[in-house]
This record gives structure tokens, C-alpha cells and sequence, in this order.
């Protein structure tokens, strides 16, 4: 193989691996959030604190989500929705990361302090 | 004298040339919904072929007088500060790629695409202010590494059927 080539290749790997690599620092240095907003059809109906382990019930002519804070992530323990897509997303907890429950058109939503 | 006029008309039809390629680029549909703004890079076909057939200088003007005009018709100074980010940097890089030459012409223009979209991702996350924009970076360096591929092969072609020619 042409050695310029050979040098265009290895070029082409070392882009794709230091973007990869930037990716993942991205990712780790994402901020811990401080609360999480819960809207219902875009209306703030709740803000938790993520510090204090609550568990807050939502209950709204959408339907019924259970929102639970503990060890400073966020997760919805219990619905009434069809798919339960929301009770089996991951915990949350860093800074906007979201739950959302679609049929409820519920949007659990982690900021930070100022928001 | 002759063949300064007949650079400088070459130059000047060139930079006409990749002015048009922008409009044109800025007309066709979105490659990938998901990344707006993404763009193939059209107007380097010239840049690249410039870079060979003449030298930096003359890829370094025509690309400027580009930015400039595209930058005062189409676009405002947003547009005009990342095209602007976009150009310097890639400019170096191929520069400097070219000057090691240990690259093909393929490779630089990859180095060059990859480097803009580089550049336009930092003068992003310096204006608005978030990180969170840096998660584009990698589809940025897959999509200008295809880009680069693209341009590459096309300025290889166009030297090639202007080998002839000479100023």
C-alpha cells in the first residue's frame, strides 16, 4: 500500500479515536444537578430538591406518577400509563437529563440552582 | 505581465466559482436532520485544488474573498465569525499537513474538513456558553472524514484534467 495512504489511514483511525475519547470526557463532566422540575403539560407543578430523599406523588387529570428521590438521583417509582416507559428509564441526576411520561405529558427534569 | 492577468482572472473566476458552490449548498436539503447546519463543503473542491495547483496563498485568498462576499450577501456576522473560525483553522492544518508531505491529497483535505467542523464546534461552545454542544464532535469528525474523502477525490480529478494548463 502506498505509503501516504498507509498515512491517510492512520490519520483517519487517530480523528476517530480522539473524538470518541472527547466524547467520553464530555460525558463524565456533565454537572450533578441540584433539583428536579417536574411539569405537567409544560405547567411547573413541582420542584425536589435532590439532596433531600422524598418520594412525591403526581396526581393529575393525565394520570398518576410516583417521583422518587434518593442518594441524590431521580427516578419515577410507579404509573398508571399503559407503558410504563417512564418506570423503566434509567435513575437521573445530572443536569438536563429527563424522565418523561408521554401520556401523561409529565417531564421530570434536572437543573441546576438559578433555574 | 501576460500571465499575472491571466492568474488574476483565473483567480478571480475561481472565487466566483466557489461563491456560487456556497449558494448552492445552502439550497439543497439537509444531509442529516439530527445536526443542522451540517454541510458537505462544496467551495473546497477549489480550495483544495488551489492548494496544488498553485500554493497556500492563493487557497488562503480566494477562501477569504469567499467568506467575505458570501458572508456580506447571504449570511450575518454569526455566520461569518464561524465560517471565518472554520477557515483559519482548517487553512493551518492543511498547511501544515501538506509541508510534512506524508499525506495524500485525500488525507489533507480529511485533516482540513475535520479541523473546520473542530473550529465552528469551539467558536459554538465559546458563544453560547454550554458544553453540551462538544457531544457533536464525533458525528462532526465522521461526517468530515467522508466530506474530506469526497472533496479530496474531486480536486484530485479536477488537477488532474487541468494538468495542462499551466500560469
Amino acid at each position: 500500500m502506498n505509503i501516504k495512504i498507509k498515512n491517510d489511514l492512520i490519520l483517519i483511525s487517530l480523528i476517530l479515536v480522539i473524538s470518541i475519547l472527547a466524547f467520553l470526557v464530555f460525558t463524565i463532566s456533565l454537572k450533578k444537578g441540584e433539583k428536579a422540575v417536574i411539569t405537567v403539560n409544560g405547567e411547573k407543578i413541582a420542584v425536589l430538591d435532590l439532596r433531600e430523599d422524598t418520594t412525591q406523588k403526581i396526581d393529575t387529570k393525565y394520570g398518576f406518577n410516583e417521583v422518587r428521590i434518593e442518594n441524590g438521583e431521580v427516578s419515577v417509582v410507579s404509573a398508571d400509563c399503559p407503558d410504563k416507559i417512564c418506570v423503566e428509564s434509567r435513575h437521573i441526576s445530572k443536569v438536563g437529563e429527563t424522565i418523561v411520561c408521554l401520556p401523561h405529558k409529565l417531564v421530570v427534569e434536572i437543573s441546576e440552582v438559578g433555574n | 505581465m501576460k500571465t499575472q492577468v491571466k492568474k488574476l482572472t483565473f483567480l478571480s473566476v475561481l472565487s466566483s466559482l466557489a461563491i456560487i458552490l456556497s449558494f448552492v449548498e445552502s439550497l439543497l436539503p439537509p444531509i442529516w436532520s439530527a445536526v443542522p447546519g451540517i454541510k458537505m463543503g462544496l467551495p473546497n473542491v477549489i480550495i483544495i485544488f488551489l492548494f496544488y495547483k498553485f500554493s497556500v496563498k492563493e487557497a488562503v485568498v480566494v477562501s477569504f474573498i469567499r467568506l467575505l462576499i458570501v458572508g456580506l450577501l447571504f449570511g450575518n456576522f454569526m455566520t461569518f465569525l464561524y465560517s471565518f473560525a472554520g477557515a483559519f483553522l482548517s487553512l493551518g492544518v492543511m498547511w501544515l499537513l501538506k509541508s510534512l508531505g506524508k499525506f495524500s491529497q485525500v488525507g489533507v483535505s480529511i485533516a482540513g474538513a475535520v479541523s473546520h467542523n473542530l473550529a465552528q464546534v469551539i467558536v459554538a461552545i465559546l458563544v453560547l456558553g454550554t458544553k453540551e454542544i462538544g457531544f457533536y464532535m464525533p458525528v462532526l469528525a465522521v461526517s468530515g472524514t467522508v466530506a474530506g474523502i469526497f472533496v479530496g477525490i474531486s480536486g484530485i480529478l479536477l488537477l488532474k484534467y487541468t494538468a495542462k494548463y499551466r500560469f
